[in-house]
């Protein structure tokens, strides 16, 4: 799961071109919205292409993404279960 | 002074604007499954009937780009009407497009690639032997209606007497994909101001508009550009503001403290945001009584050649007295009320305003008198 | 109509791998490109402003250009809301429709899509600095200093604009760029905004 959790951190890193941020500097339950990250809707909609192309999983409910996107811990749960 | 003194609209639901108001009366849609983008969407699509455009065509003796043919064929109409001449020197052409060849980028490598937005505009002044280089808005989606108002400025700068403001967008794998990847596109025709409303659709188009700095002549009803404004929300490149910021700025400044006006042509994408957004800017300005309606229902959300053949539609529905129903709209439901219908509706019309928004968060507001 | 008239009171170049302020060579790179001197640009602004990293180069370059300009610049609320900014390039936003396409066969990227418009350039810079102005983006073959100055003049002239940044931005890739952005006011200064005053500057 930690492993999972680290890699997950890199690629949302990489995927919305956070340049200034490494992994060590937000904790996998920091909300990636809002107050925690403050990502915005086109960092969801990108945070939704990730998961189909890396993980094979496709988000199409605008609901469930908005728990599912929530923070690293929320999407790594999300990837084991599918 | 800017005054229209022709116009044509070419899109899903006719080839001049008597066409357009026909099955407008008869709410009907051009908002169509569409097999040609089943590889990027499911979502229906307001295509031109490809045979209907092949016979239009016809005399075209040049190779076009669907794009070009487009253009070239509303301008072409508008002017029938006129004896307007772009080879005059006090002509101008202005067009308004946000993709315009895009599609050549699946057929050209990039080396070669002659898709660009002033290739198309040589090519289209070419076709009418223009003697001024036209301009070319391209402002996302209030392209249209910043080409009308940049038609007005130069108008009444004097440099030019007559301005032939045309739009238009085709509807293409990029564009359609890059809308569904923001998951903007509805299942089903859109439903402007609805409380279901799901999303946008998608359609392809074209609109031509003639002004000219003198007020016509023939003893007819006739429709003046009166004033205009664009404005900023600066609040995020994709999504309006929620306060509807910029719009509300844009329309203060184009009605310049007047706010009896009779009718609101709005841009009524049938976004959650977008429709939300405008119900407040309109009640910010305290016009969320008047009759607002959107045209997108019948014919989807054009892009470039949006503003003009809404514009269009305004004046024909000053001209009418009629305030056409919103297509598509069952349930009202944005954050403010607003005077919206399903049904066409008999009413005077002197004073419209015709608003816009798009992304990069631009918005544009106008203003038509009748007989003014 | 008033004609009163409007002066250039900064200029941004943005050639040959530098960044030229108001004539004075202010930033340059060794390295062939614009990344590297966007990337250096961007460090030695001190902008701290991270969604800098998600724009795509042709805003990178506007963001870059403002900053150059406006960084110093304290603007009040009115000030911001008659800011207008009116743009023109050739290439439209060609580098990004390019790599945009490339992926649409697999996941189209929304962050790449939003980018694939030329007043998106418009919009970084306006959230930026909070202008809520008028706006405008054109699309001309070349450098056109009469359209700029024709189109600044008409704002000023019928708008309650008091400030206008305007200038030429093109981006084709990595070592086909060129940039000029203007700050134009009623302010009285050294350069009368005129096509030749502009042609001038931007040769």
């Amino acid at each position: 799961m930690d492993e999972l959790k680290n890699k997950l951190k890199a690629q949302i890193i990489e995927q919305l071109n956070l340049e200034d941020l490494s992994p060590e500097d937000f904790e996998s339950e920091t909300p990636l919205f809002g107050e925690g990250l403050g990502l915005d809707s086109i960092d969801a909609l990108e945070l939704i292409v990730l998961l189909e192309r890396e993980y094979n999983i496709k988000l199409n409910d605008p609901n469930k993404g908005k728990e599912v996107l929530y923070s690293v811990d929320s999407m790594a749960k999300f990837i084991l279960e599918n | 002074m800017a005054f229209f003194i022709a116009s044509n609209i070419i899109n899903s639901i006719g080839f001049d604007t008597e066409e357009q108001i026909g099955n407008i009366e008869s709410y009907t849609t051009g908002i169509t499954d569409c097999d040609s983008f089943s590889g990027q969407t499911t979502a229906p699509i307001a295509t031109i009937d490809q045979q209907k455009l092949n016979s239009a065509r016809l005399h075209l003796k040049e190779t076009l780009t669907r794009f070009e043919t487009l253009s070239i064929l509303s301008i072409e109409k508008a002017l029938n009407n006129t004896t307007v001449d772009l080879n005059n020197p006090g002509t101008l052409l202005i067009l308004s497009t946000t993709k315009g060849n895009i599609e050549l980028l699946k057929t050209k490598a990039p080396e070669n690639f002659d898709g660009h937005v002033y290739s198309a505009a040589e090519n289209i002044a070419r076709h009418f032997n223009c003697h001024n280089t036209p301009i070319v808005v391209c402002n996302a989606c209030i392209s249209g209606v910043l080409a009308l108002l940049t038609a007005k400025r130069y108008l009444d700068r004097g440099k030019f007497h007559t301005i032939v403001a045309a739009g238009a967008d085709v509807a293409s794998d990029f564009i359609v994909s890059g809308f569904e990847a923001f998951k903007s596109l509805s299942g089903v025709p859109c439903k402007p101001f609805d409380k279901d409303r799901l999303g946008l659709s998608l359609g392809e188009g074209a609109g031509t508009i003639v002004l000219s700095n003198k007020k016509p002549t023939d003893g007819k009803d006739y429709i003046r550009l009166q004033s205009g404004a664009t404005a900023n929300d600066a609040n995020h490149i994709s999504g309006p503001s929620r306060t509807g910021e910029g719009l509300f700025l844009a329309a203060s400044k184009a009605l310049q403290g007047k706010t009896n006006i009779d009718f609101i042509s709005a841009h009524g994408t049938a976004t959650p945001y977008n429709d939300d957004m405008e119900s407040m800017a309109l009640s910010r300005l305290g016009l969320q009584s008047v009759p607002v309606n959107s045209f997108k229902g019948y014919f989807g959300h054009t892009l470039g050649a949006a503003g003009i053949i809404e514009t269009i539609l305004t004046a024909q529905s000053m001209l009418q007295n009629r305030v056409f129903a919103t297509l598509g709209l069952e349930n009202p439901g944005t954050i403010e009320k607003l005077n919206v219908s399903n049904k066409h509706t008999d009413k005077e019309l002197n004073k419209s305003l015709k608003l816009a928004s798009g992304f990069g968060g631009c918005n544009a507001a106008i203003v038509l008198e009748k007989n003014g | 109509m008033d004609s009163t008239t409007l002066y250039i009171n900064q200029t941004v170049k943005l050639k040959d791998n530098q960044f030229i302020l108001n004539n004075k060579e202010t930033l340059s790179t060794k390295e062939d490109g614009f990344s590297p001197l966007g990337k250096a640009a961007y460090k030695h602004l001190k902008s701290l402003y991270p969604k800098y990293y998600k724009m795509d180069p042709l805003c990178k370059m506007a963001f870059l250009c403002s900053e150059f300009i406006l960084s110093g610049t304290e603007l009040s609320d009115e000030q911001k809301e008659k800011t207008a900014l009116i743009f023109a390039n050739s290439s439209s936003t060609f580098a990004t429709d390019k790599k945009f396409h490339a992926g649409i066969g697999e996941i189209p990227s929304p962050a790449l899509f939003v980018y694939t418009l030329p007043n998106i350039l418009i919009g970084e810079v306006s959230i930026r600095n909070g202008l809520k102005g008028e706006n405008a983006f054109f699309i001309e073959p070349k450098f056109n200093a009469l359209l700029l100055v024709e189109q600044i003049s008409t704002i000023f002239d019928t708008t309650d604009t008091e400030l206008c940044l305007a200038g030429w931005l093109d981006y084709y890739d990595n070592t086909n760029y060129e940039g000029l952005m203007i700050l134009v006011s009623r302010k009285p200064d050294n350069r009368i905004l005129n096509s030749e005053q502009l042609n001038n500057i931007y040769n």
